[in-house]
């Protein structure tokens, strides 16, 4: 993607638009009457429709201009927020994800478009005379009075696709008071104002301190006039021809008030009586004055019978508007310089050369040990102090809030809960929290269906619930948090829960269990993880057929993550997932069986001790003492056993001492090295299914080490303790 | 004094800005409070929104109350062209 892709930049813009979109759509729909979540909408509409403009999608904008105008008009307060109008608004969002996806309308999409907008126009009768704008054009505040009002208490509502934007905008004061003969000769002031509505935003003061009262009328002269605030691209030989044809007829001051150009960029703008006197109303003297006076200076001057409250409260708009119009800018300035938008694929990029950095450093280091060249030595320390910090610095380019996936979720649960009949509020915690993106990214299906199977088969029917003394609305709850290098997610609904007994049977039945094991809860929770496992008979359209959590299981710890389950009967379940924060780079303590080298995660370390030192538990099981209570572990070299030859001679060995959600086990190796960081490398599909391993990494040298799946290999062990 | 109801028909329009001035004028003198009913004219320009607007001050130099009713085209206009729709009472 680059400045020479427009379509992609849009592409990329509009979904990022449609997301926001849709997240402001479900969280109206639980608000219903949210201002700030109805500008929202109406934002991501008014710019979408603005950029296809500009590159002509003509279908796109006709369609998006209607959908914005129904919202302009609940916004302006025109028209009552309706359940209607948010459904339609999420129809219309798929829609414009239609037209963007294939630009070519075919007929199906053509008509749900039509089907679309005549809905939303039975809902709206007033949408009726919502031309289709012209594209190409600064469509911020045209539209048709019914349409778009904006009235004198209009001021400073921003468009925020308007606000702030880099292409030179200025703000013009215009003073139009027209002659008393201006209706006369056939002109239409309102036409005036809607040709300046279409240049920019405007904020229109309507005075009347020239209207007599009835009895001293002429109805057909003009006593209205008007104070104009315009901030358009348009330059000020624009803004002059909109009056080209009532020049004559009309008393017109044109002046520019503001200007992103203006080095002058102080937000406060000009005080009241500056204001005043820029625009002829009283003199330098009589502000002075009135300023010793030690009163209001508005209160004074109107006193005085100098001005009339309207000209004291239409500079007040202005220095109000223009101190806004500098606010926003300013904000977007700092931010642009805050920010800049970088393709994702670069950020891979950089990641993962930082790995193949890192990796190569060990190489370095390793030579630099042989060599036992002091000054080699200090150089790859040096070396290593840095490529840690740009590590950092590289990593932390790569994280996103867990927001990102979360969000994704409403519109699901919302659509699925519709089509299961049931009534569900999702709950959502720690958005915050900041993963690597593809973790994120490879998280997406296996939280979907997490997500899915809670939906269908956790929360019950809203009628079961009342029966069960629960609320008709059940709670699905998405949190995330920090837990060290790992982030816990965890979904929790408060619906059925698992029978564990119909678990107990089914897993009898299909051979996975012989029915003599005495099982703990969370083991037998664990069984649903099994490959293919399913306690309901029918599948239904919501969690899929064929496909159960155990491809869940592999998925996260395809990410050298962990599953766990916890659930009550009758109360509800929860899903524990723990994954590492990133996958780019692991730091790993390096230790070696026989010939083979194996990376531990630091993450699940807790000690090394010498064998030798350890006391044996006088069973035959394979125990130890271990701070006061009895450890399991097993030998390294016997679980993979291919081609072990074992030693014999213990004298050398040494206990690694891990542990994974609560379980620890202790490892027994030949010999252990150093911390090793390195970039974890797919095993492939030939050896993805392995038990205790879950990569693969480079060692300095060019051998290759395993990784080991710490989490696969405590539970493995802990199933076999007694 | 009394109240009364004055229902306008017809566009409020230049053409008509006299006669509507009139009515208004002399609904206002006769009563003290007064509700204008806009609701069966089709159509109003500016010089007709000057009239709505001046009549509000007359009978506010008056005491009088007056009132617009149906008036969703006058406050529409107002709006657009950045007056109050004075008169107006209804949401």
């Amino acid at each position: 993607m680059s400045a020479s892709d427009p379509m992609g930049t849009f592409r990329e813009e509009v979904g990022e638009l449609l997301d926001r979109l849709e997240s402001a759509l479900i969280r109206l729909e639980e608000t219903l009457d949210d201002p700030e979540l109805i500008d929202e909408a109406f934002r991501s509409l008014h710019t979408i429709k603005g950029s296809g403009g500009m590159l002509g999608l003509h279908e796109l904008v006709s369609f998006t201009h209607t959908v914005e105008a129904a919202f302009a008009l609940v916004r302006d307060g025109h028209e009552q927020i309706s359940e209607s109008l948010i459904e339609l608004g999420l129809q219309a969002k798929d829609q414009i994800a239609d037209i963007m996806a294939s630009p070519e309308l075919d007929d199906e999409t053509r008509s749900e478009g039509d089907r679309i907008l005549a809905q939303l126009r039975a809902v709206y009768p007033a949408l009726e005379s919502a031309r289709p704008p012209h594209t190409g054009t600064s469509e911020a505040t045209a539209g048709s009075p019914s349409i778009k009002p904006i009235g004198s208490a209009d001021i400073g509502r921003a468009d925020g696709d308007h606000a702030g934007t880099a292409r030179g905008e200025t703000t013009f004061r215009i003073q139009f008071a027209p002659k008393p003969r201006l209706f006369r000769v056939g002109a239409n002031p309102i036409l005036l104002l809607k040709e300046l509505r279409e240049l920019g935003e405007t904020v229109i003061i309507g005075l009347m301190d020239r209207l007599p009262v009835l009895d001293e009328l002429d109805p057909e002269a003009c006593y209205l006039r008007w104070d104009i605030l315009l901030t358009t691209e348009a330059d000020e030989n624009a803004v002059r021809d909109v009056f080209i044809f009532v020049e004559g007829e009309a008393e017109i001051f044109i002046e520019e008030i503001d200007s992103e150009n203006l080095e002058e960029s102080d937000i406060d703008y000009k005080r009241i009586g500056e204001i005043l006197v820029s625009r002829g109303l009283v003199t330098p003297e009589e502000v002075q004055q009135a300023v010793n006076e030690k009163q209001y200076l508005g209160d004074v001057l109107v006193e005085k019978g100098l001005l009339t409250n309207e000209q004291i409260d239409a500079a007040l708009q202005e220095q109000q508007y223009v101190r806004r119009r500098r606010e926003t800018r300013q904000r977007a300035a700092a931010e642009s310089q805050q920010s800049i938008k970088v393709d994702t694929e670069k950020l891979d990029a950089l990641v993962n050369l930082v790995g193949e950095f890192v990796a190569e450093h060990a190489t370095l280091s390793r030579i630099s040990a042989d060599l036992g060249d002091g000054r080699l030595t200090s150089v790859s320390e040096r070396l290593e102090a840095l490529i840690r910090e740009v590590r950092d610095v590289a990593m932390d380019l790569h994280m996103v809030p867990v927001e990102m996936l979360f969000s994704t979720y409403r519109r699901l649960i919302r659509d699925l809960s519709r089509e299961l009949g049931k009534e569900v509020h999702l709950e959502l915690d720690g958005t915050d929290t900041e993963m690597d993106k593809n973790v994120i990214e490879r998280l997406r299906d296996p939280m979907l269906h997490i997500i899915r199977n809670s939906l269908d088969h956790g929360i019950e029917q809203p009628e079961e619930r009342v029966r069960a003394g629960k609320p008709r609305e059940g709670t699905l709850r998405v949190a995330a948090s920090y837990s060290g290098a790992h982030v816990l997610i965890r979904v929790s609904d408060d619906g059925a829960g698992i029978n564990r007994e119909a678990v107990w049977h089914k897993a009898v039945e299909r051979g996975l269990l012989t029915g003599d094991e005495e099982l703990e809860p969370h083991e037998i929770y664990d069984l649903i993880c099994a490959p293919g496992f399913s306690t309901t008979e029918t599948a239904t359209n919501v969690s899929g057929r064929g496909v159960g959590l155990d491809v869940v299981r592999s998925s996260i710890e395809g990410l050298s993550g962990s599953i766990h389950i916890d659930s009550e009967e009758g109360s509800g379940t929860t899903i524990n997932i723990r994954i590492p924060l990133t996958l780019a780079i692991v730091e790993g303590l390096l230790v070696r069986v026989s010939d083979q080298h194996y990376l531990v995660n630091l993450a699940n370390v807790l000690e090394c001790i010498d064998y030798s030192t350890v006391a044996r538990h006088s069973s035959d099981r394979q125990l130890i003492e271990y701070r006061g209570s009895l450890l399991p572990f097993f030998d390294l070299g016997a679980y993979f056993s291919t081609d072990y030859r074992s030693t014999g001679d213990t004298s050398e060995k040494q206990l690694v001492v891990v542990s994974s959600d609560g379980r620890t086990v202790g490892l027994l190796v030949d010999e252990v090295y150093d911390t090793f960081q390195s970039v974890i490398k797919s095993l492939g599909r030939m050896y993805e299914n392995v038990p205790g391993v879950s990569g693969a990494v480079i060692l300095g040298d060019g051998r290759l080490a395993l990784m080991l799946d710490v989490d696969r290999l405590t539970r493995t062990e802990s199933t076999n303790s007694p | 004094m009394s109240s009364d109801v004055l229902q306008i028909t017809g566009p409020l329009t230049i053409d008509q800005a006299s006669p509507l001035a009139n009515s208004l004028l002399a609904a206002i003198e006769k009563n003290d409070s007064l509700d204008v009913d806009l609701g069966e004219s089709e159509s109003i320009d500016l010089a007709g929104v000057q009239v709505l607007l001046s009549a509000t001050i007359a009978a506010e130099q008056r005491g009088v109350s007056l009132r617009y009713l149906r008036a969703e085209r006058y406050r529409s206009l107002c709006e657009y062209s950045g007056f109050q729709p004075l008169g107006v009472t209804e949401p």
